[in-house]
């Protein structure tokens, strides 16, 4: 009835037959695009669930403050390995985060155009290196005629952390606009101190997420460990780097290899514990962001 | 030249202002020989019209002057184009003057007598007169829309012709004075020769506005208070 | 009868505020002119300015207009070598402040810098300092300390007009003002190092109407301390703003004259259809 009353002049209708299929396709793409999504988030949830259930009972106080029990007793924790992975953590940070700054200071403010971008794409392929490789080259160079040590472990760690310190700095630091730069470089500020008291500060928040970006990619590493501080089953907890270093990552491998039952409830424990440091570090690196986002909009 | 399409309306504006303006002096050249005409007739009739009709000039001094001030206002020229607006602006008012001085000859017409015991001569200065001050204000207006600052100046020359019958007008009044049945008549033709040699001033006004337009520099080409050593009246 | 006054017009610059009286702590002795003598600027291989030279008059405000592209923003730039600041960008020429080549080796640029200040065309002060440290960033380098700093901010923010506005919150973030407001801060910022000379590029050009007007003010106010060249594509403002007015075009210069004469007579064919709008 409609039609009749109100006809439609062709050039806005449109041809007829052809309408109802784009609209069929368009249905079916958007369905299909749905569906992956949902996959996508499926699969997150899945993991998450599962580590949980498997993981939660098994956590209580004595897995957090005791270390393993000598062999063939039960009950113990993984005390030490917290310890040591933090430990870990630590140094690997405190090794790549200034060096990662720097670079990406050399690379946004003195270097020249085309070595900037040769930086950029070496430190690309870094990350991309596969971290087992990391792990060997390193323990090549300090490990083999030596023993392994938690050095070591915290220099393959910085060695993949680096990368993305890096590679964030130098985004946030190419986001501080140049008006800023050139307004203290008018009033006769150095070029040193126009970084230090303008870039710098500007750039501090977004600086914090790429730290905590590597941070979270760095906590569950465990190939580069595997090399070099790996080989501690009798060691408690100790905070000397120059031996091996107790360490979740390899802690999880060895005990989900035990055929101890109890041995793998651990295992799920430890894997829940590095499952929510990962998301709790994500969502703290995505409001730093956002924060820093708006403060150098002003 | 695309260039000239920038600010099209603006001079398309400007030049009909420029335009509104010069046909005003049209319209003074018609009274002006309308009210010479009704003088040398005795045409009373014809001289009020004149009177009438000078509503149409000042109404066109005020339109125009509006229109100039919101141009001003709204487009705000500057250099050739600022000094067009300053030339335009008292151009209108020359033109409303001399308008003023047509009105001026018209009513005397009706006092100067019916029965015209006039003497020959002296109308004949007047006429002479006439045709110079109306030959200024065609000039005038040519030199303006020419921008053409050598007629411009000439137009001095010309003058000094109609100061030259002035005085010649104003001693052959005071000669027939001497004969009272033409002594008032000859007084208000003294009367009609000045109305003319201000006509004239104004246009040699319009003059030195046009070289002003054209080089950008004022300079007066003869001023009532350093005449050239002539005995004319002062005002 | 009136008519316009008996006067030749003036060929001359008519000298609006030479003040060699109320010496203010950055003249010593008189005010501080810059003179441009043929200078060359170029972007790699390409020249952008051509043999330009150009006085700018102590205590003096003069306005370098001209089309897109014809380098009055450059000119201002190489005046306190950021132009240099460019990767590939050099310059040609002299530049001469109270005598003293700026480009001569034995200069400091830092130290130029902090004798010609620069006011830019988008507010810019540093969004990590609050309103007080946006004013004392410059100070606080050349070693000025505690009550000193207090003062001079004082000063400066009183000087550009915002004191009223922002003594109560001088520790806000310097970006909680609004544009105009911003603006005016960064004029304090540069004014509180007492420099000699100010160069402005465009600094109205990203402000309301109301804005523009104050800080046209306050540059009439400001040129008796300082020398000031403002670059803007705005002949208006030039024309309300300036004692003289530079012509740039394809970066020459094509005239220089006093504001009246540029806008009322200018010698130059070009730049009579500039100002007319028959090009630009």
């Amino acid at each position: 009835m409609e039609a009749a009353l109100h006809p439609i002049p062709p050039h806005l209708a449109g041809a007829g037959a052809g309408r109802r299929r784009r609209r069929a396709v368009n249905r079916l793409v958007e369905v299909l695009s749905m569906l992956a999504a949902v996959a996508a988030v499926a699969v997150l949830l899945l993991v998450v669930i599962s580590v949980l259930v498997k993981g939660l009972p098994a956590i209580n106080l004595d897995l957090l403050t005791h270390d393993p029990a000598p062999f063939g007793q039960s009950g113990g924790g993984i005390a030490n390995s917290l310890v040591g992975s933090a430990i870990l953590i630590a140094l690997a940070t405190a090794m790549s985060v200034p060096i990662g700054i720097l670079i990406a200071i050399y690379t946004s403010e003195f270097a020249p155009p085309g070595l900037s971008g040769a930086i950029r794409f070496a430190l690309d392929i870094l990350n991309g290196v596969p971290t087992i490789i990391t792990g060997i080259f390193v323990f090549g160079l300090l490990v083999v005629g030596h023993q392994q040590s938690g050095w070591a472990g915290a220099i393959a760690l910085a060695i993949v952390e680096l990368p993305i310190v890096a590679r964030a700095a130098q985004e946030v630091l190419d986001l501080v606009p140049r008006a800023l730069q050139e307004a203290a470089l008018a009033l006769g500020l150095r070029r040193w101190r126009v970084v230090l008291r303008v870039v710098l500060p500007t750039a501090a928040g977004g600086l914090l997420t790429g730290a905590v970006l590597g941070v979270a990619r760095v906590a569950g590493e465990t190939a580069p460990l595997l090399f070099t501080s790996s080989i501690f089953s009798n060691v408690g907890l100790t905070t000397n780097p120059g031996a091996p270093m107790p360490n979740i990552p390899v802690t999880i491998f060895s005990l989900s290899e035990s055929p101890s039952p109890a041995d793998h409830a651990q295992a799920w424990a430890a894997a829940l514990l590095l499952i929510l440091f990962v998301l709790a570090l994500s969502v703290t690196a995505r409001t730093f962001h956002e924060r820093s986002r708006r403060r150098i909009r002003g | 030249m695309a260039a000239q399409e920038i600010r099209h309306q603006f001079r398309e504006e400007l030049r009909i202002l420029e335009e509104q303006t010069l046909e005003g002096l049209d319209l003074v050249i018609q009274q002006l020989d309308r009210a010479l005409e009704s003088l040398t007739y005795q045409d009373v009739e014809l001289a009020a019209m004149v009177i009438a009709d000078d509503d149409r000039i000042d109404g066109r001094y005020l339109e125009v002057h509006q229109a100039i001030l919101s141009l001003l206002a709204r487009q705000a020229p500057v250099a050739g184009d600022l000094r067009v607006v300053a030339a335009l602006l008292h151009t209108l008012r020359c033109l409303e003057r001399m308008g003023d001085q047509c009105v001026n000859i018209a009513k005397l017409v009706p006092l100067s007598g019916h029965e015209s015991p006039a003497d020959a001569d002296i109308l004949g200065l007047i006429e002479r007169m006439a045709q110079r001050a109306r030959a200024e204000v065609a000039d005038a207006k040519s030199a303006f829309a020419e921008r053409d600052a050598g007629l411009a100046r000439d137009l001095l020359r010309q003058d000094s012709e109609i100061n030259r019958l002035n005085r010649e007008i104003f001693r052959r009044a005071v000669d027939a004075c001497a004969d009272p049945a033409l002594r008032e008549w000859a007084m208000f033709m003294i009367l009609v020769a000045r109305c003319l040699e201000r006509i004239g001033d104004n246009a040699v006004d319009i003059a030195e506005q046009v070289v002003f337009v054209v080089t950008g520099l004022f300079r007066e080409f003869a001023d009532a208070s350093h005449g050239m050593g002539e005995a004319a009246p002062a005002e | 009868m009136l008519s316009p006054p008996n006067t030749e017009k003036m060929e001359k610059i008519e000298p609006r505020h030479i003040s060699a009286m109320a010496p203010s702590p950055s003249q010593a002795g008189g005010g501080h002119g810059i003179t441009v003598e043929r200078l060359n600027a170029y972007y790699g291989q390409r020249r952008v300015i051509t043999e330009l030279s150009i006085e700018l008059r102590a205590n003096h405000v003069t306005a370098l207009i001209g089309p897109s592209g014809s380098g009055k923003s450059t000119v201002v730039r190489c005046i306190n070598r950021m132009h240099e600041e460019i990767p590939g960008a050099r310059v040609e020429g002299s530049i001469r402040l109270d005598g003293v080549d700026v480009y001569d080796r034995r200069v400091d640029v830092t130290a130029l810098r902090r004798l010609v200040g620069m006011v830019f065309q988008r507010p810019n002060p540093f969004p990590t300092m609050s309103i007080h440290d946006n004013v004392a960033a410059g100070l606080r380098l050349a070693g000025v300390r505690g009550a000193a700093v207090r003062e001079q901010v004082e000063r400066s923010l009183r000087a550009v007009g915002l004191w009223d506005e922002v003594k109560d919150r001088l520790n806000q973030a310097g970006t909680s003002l609004s544009g105009g407001q911003q603006q005016r801060l960064c004029i304090a910022r540069a004014i509180a190092v007492e420099p000699e000379v100010i160069l402005m590029d465009e600094p109205c050009s990203a402000l309301d109407p109301l804005a523009t007007l104050r800080i046209e003010e306050l540059i009439s106010e400001l040129k008796d301390r300082f020398t000031i060249a403002i670059v803007t594509h705005n002949m208006q403002q030039a024309a309300r703003v300036a004692d003289s007015i530079a012509f740039l075009l394809d970066g020459r210069l094509i005239e220089h004259g006093p504001t009246a004469q540029i806008f009322t007579n200018p010698r130059d064919e070009r730049t009579e259809q500039y100002v007319t709008g028959k090009f630009g």
